[in-house]
């Protein structure tokens, strides 16, 4: 009788402390560390330690997003450290790897923004040398597109821009 | 010490004696207190195993058998109940955390819209560098990396103008 008392008393605590686990990040803290772990990235690689780099990178894409982080927020943050790892991917000659990174990113959504057109790219040019020419072509014509659309923006937002106008 | 604490008094005497007697089951004499008699017959049971005569035998076990088997019988009513109680009150709890919190928790924070934040508008050196890289060449590597190199400041722009909106340390 004792001990499923305790037994019981020790299921309701466990139900009671995994009601209470608390989420690992806040929504600043995680674009903050995401911001930190690029910036440590970039001096990995300033110091040709590529494996350190992308140690840094892997970081970001494993911790779990906060839920009061928008998704467009997240995915940009995503897409553009999996471009990142796509294109570490390639400089260390693993193209079928940088293939798997940039379908990663991929799959956060494809609106037509230059996260999107970067990842589309550098899937390209691992198609590219794995000798995929149908592949990467498809790929480079996509980002080309987006990029085509990005530029007609700037010129716009530049035309609309108040005290450019002659 | 007073003189009578030293010698007992012939009727102490007598009364031990016939006390000793009653202990031993021997035909006490008349001079035997009751009280003494009374403990020393409760002491002789205390000391005898509990039998029943023979005569009463069945009778005592038509009693005590539905008593055993009670016992020897499990109880799956009882286990059926503990174990239910276990499974539901550790999901009662969880589920009273679950909707009691939540309320408590919109009240002290107010669900508020996801904000999205606008990423900043590409440098024209940066989308150059993107077309550059969308044609396949002798040397892709090197187009790839102008574009990565662009790319470091307008992060650190994109990535800035998220912690002003969202918060968090610098």
């Amino acid at each position: 009788m004792t001990g499923r008392a305790l037994a019981l008393v020790a299921l309701t605590a466990l139900a009671l402390g995994c009601s209470k686990a608390p989420p690992p990040y806040g929504e600043g803290e995680w674009i903050t560390e995401a911001a930190r772990r690029h910036g440590r990235a970039d001096e990995r690689l300033a110091a040709g330690d590529r494996p350190a780099a992308r140690a840094e990178l892997l970081a970001v894409v494993a911790a779990s997003v906060p839920t009061d982080v928008s998704q467009e927020d997240s995915r940009g943050v995503l897409q553009d450290t999996y471009f990142r790892l796509a294109k570490l991917d390639l400089d260390a000659r693993d193209p079928r790897a940088a293939v798997a990174d940039a379908d990663l990113g991929l799959s956060y959504g494809k609106p037509a923004d230059l996260f999107v057109a970067n990842l589309l790219i550098v899937r390209g040019a691992a198609h590219e040398a794995l000798g995929n020419g149908a592949a990467a072509a498809t790929d480079y014509h996509q980002a080309l597109v987006i990029n085509d659309r990005l530029l007609t923006e700037a010129v716009r937002d530049q035309d609309d821009a108040p005290g450019e106008a002659p | 010490m007073k003189p009578e604490d030293e010698q007992p008094s012939e009727e102490e005497l007598r009364e031990a004696a016939a006390l000793a007697a009653a202990l031993e089951n021997e035909p006490a004499g008349g001079g035997a207190p009751t009280d003494a008699l009374e403990t020393a017959a409760l002491l002789r049971h205390a000391r005898a195993p509990l039998a029943v005569p023979p005569a009463h035998a069945p009778v005592v076990a038509a009693h005590v058998a539905p008593a055993l088997e009670a016992r020897r019988m499990p109880r799956p009513r009882r286990s059926r109940i503990w174990i239910a109680i276990s499974v539901v009150a550790p999901a009662a709890a969880a589920g009273w955390l679950f909707l009691a919190q939540s309320p408590m928790r919109a009240h002290r924070h107010p669900i508020q819209p996801k904000i999205h934040v606008a990423p900043p508008a590409p440098s024209s050196g940066l989308l150059a560098a993107q077309a550059a890289a969308t044609r396949s060449g002798d040397a892709p590597g090197v187009a790839l990396a102008r574009l990565d190199r662009e790319m470091r400041a307008y992060r650190r722009q994109y990535h800035e103008g998220l912690r002003r909106v969202h918060g968090g340390a610098r």
